[in-house]
């Protein structure tokens, strides 16, 4: 599912608030004790993220199909984008420390959830993720778009998302199922992913 | 230039080039020495014999080759030298083979540069114009250091590289690996993605671009301690924070936020409560075969922050 871009922040019980993790969305496809990380329009992304193994252990489930965002965070905790090119430039580059955020549920064992609303999906996420230090679901709350912003303006994020509470996973385009919105529109340049080196090209074309 | 490696001859139909090999590249890696914890002298490795429980000298060795276990033959410098080979001392081609032929994969081991003796330099420079020009390579056999090796021999500005190369039966076969090929259906969409990709990365290859820089920072820290200033330790990057104190931290953020509106003269949009929002589950959840969960969006602290926030 890939987000439309929003006007700004808003408050609506209809949706469900929470930041835009900065960091690289991915397909988490835990199967019979593998794992495999597959960021959008790209391949297995766990040789970049080799710690991000372990998740398998913290799905309690034999098949789950997670959309997350992996995130490499620094010593204090706090996402750190710089780590992120760092690796994202070299498998070989182990700076930080990868974290998964998990944002929804799309199959969990024998059961598709796809024709689910995002809060029912969200809520068997939080049933089958067992939390960890770098390894969590992600924090939101319905209907306060305003107080998420600047809670998130705050940690320094630029974004929130906002995900239509009764709104079915989407295969491409999320339309208003799925928003991404500023924090604060005036600041963000029109076109950021142009001011990205080269070699992140291909993640330009990531909502990152 | 440091002294010749080797000395030999190209050999190929009824030339021979006499000419000399150098070492072309050269390791430029930090070494330690062994050193006793408590004296910090350096330690030796002696030759022991466990039979004699005695230590012995080099001198005092010979070759063996175990052909069973447990079971040497002797082999000496004598039966070295008698080996029938016809490479001893030359670069034999044995043909050539287009220089950037793809399906001929390299497995190098050392790259030497070649330099003919006076006499030869006249046909060398002929050999080498010639390759340079049809884009060939001459693939060739050579024995260095007691061993028969296959070589490729290359243009190299003015000169020539004689690069040995790995025999076919000492490069593992890739059928080991698990890639699964076969398995894998690759969109147009992905692919277009990856040449772009690979088009947004694609230069000349500038080998000063790129620089040990692990050996950078490990030579500062011996430096530092060699003129006695204290080192400073790197930044452990490998350790990471707790992820949860992150969430933690968003919380109490929201948090605060809810407390400064309740205290803003001004009501602000409320939150929807559990029961609207089960509602909305319900609602959804109505057509689907599973049960529908009553509604808990957020993870587990994020339900406390809310259950803190309406008792609050």
């Amino acid at each position: 599912m890939r987000p439309a871009d929003g006007p700004g922040p808003f408050d609506d019980p209809d949706y469900f608030f929470e930041p835009w993790w900065p960091g690289v969305p991915v397909l988490a496809f835990v199967e019979e004790h593998h794992l495999r990380l597959q960021a959008e329009e790209l391949a297995d992304v766990l040789g970049t993220f080799p710690e991000l193994g372990a998740l398998v252990e913290h799905v309690e489930a034999e098949r789950a199909v997670v959309e997350g965002v992996v995130m490499v965070i620094d010593r204090s905790g706090r996402p750190d984008q710089r780590l992120l090119h760092r690796r994202l430039a070299s498998d070989e580059d182990r700076a930080g420390h990868a974290a998964f955020i998990a944002t929804d549920l799309l199959i969990v064992d024998d059961h598709r959830l796809t024709a689910r609303g995002f809060a029912s999906r969200r809520e068997r996420l939080s049933g089958i993720l067992q939390e960890g230090e770098w390894c969590v679901v992600s924090r939101g709350y319905p209907g306060e778009g305003h107080t998420l912003a600047a809670a998130a303006s705050e940690l320094g994020f630029a974004a929130v998302s906002a995900h239509r509470l009764a709104a079915r996973y989407r295969h491409g385009p999320a339309g208003d199922a799925w928003l991404r919105l500023p924090v604060d529109p005036g600041a963000l340049p029109a076109t950021p992913e142009r001011r990205l080196p080269p070699i992140l090209a291909v993640f330009s074309r990531l909502p990152l | 230039m440091a002294r010749a490696m080797w000395r030999g001859a190209i050999q190929f139909g009824l030339v021979t080039i006499p000419l000399k090999l150098y070492l072309a590249t050269e390791s430029k890696g930090i070494s330690f020495n062994m050193l006793h914890a408590t004296c910090l002298n350096r330690i030796q490795m002696r030759t022991y014999c466990p039979f004699h429980e005695e230590t012995i000298s080099r001198g005092d060795t010979v070759k063996g080759f175990e052909y069973a276990p447990g079971q040497y033959v002797v082999v000496t410098d004598d039966d070295l030298a008698s080996v029938p080979l016809k490479t001893v001392r030359s670069i034999e081609i044995e043909q050539f083979v287009p220089a950037r032929d793809g399906g001929v994969p390299r497995f190098a081991k050392q790259a030497y540069y070649v330099e003919p003796d006076p006499i030869g330099r006249k046909a060398f420079q002929l050999l080498r114009s010639v390759l340079a020009d049809q884009g060939l390579t001459a693939i060739a056999k050579v024995v260095i250091k007691d061993r028969e090796a296959l070589a490729a021999l290359d243009p190299f500005g003015s000169t020539m590289l004689l690069t040995t190369l790995y025999w076919p039966d000492e490069v593992r076969p890739v059928g080991e690996l698990s890639l699964g090929e076969d398995q894998v259906e690759i969109k147009p969409a992905e692919r277009a993605m990856a040449e772009q990709l690979v088009a947004a990365m694609t230069g000349e290859f500038d080998a000063n671009a790129h620089r040990d820089e692990y050996r950078d920072a490990l030579s500062s820290v011996i430096e530092a301690k060699v003129a006695g200033r204290e080192v400073a330790a790197p930044v452990p990057l490998e350790a990471g924070g707790n992820l949860v104190d992150l969430m933690a931290v968003l919380e109490a953020s929201v948090a605060a936020l809810h407390a400064e509106k309740r205290a803003a003269p001004v009501a602000a949009v409320a939150a929807p409560t559990d029961e609207q929002l089960a509602a909305a589950v319900a609602a959804e959840a109505a057509g689907a075969s599973e049960t529908a969960a009553p509604l808990a969006g957020a993870g587990p602290a994020s339900r406390r922050a809310e259950r803190r926030r309406k008792t609050a």
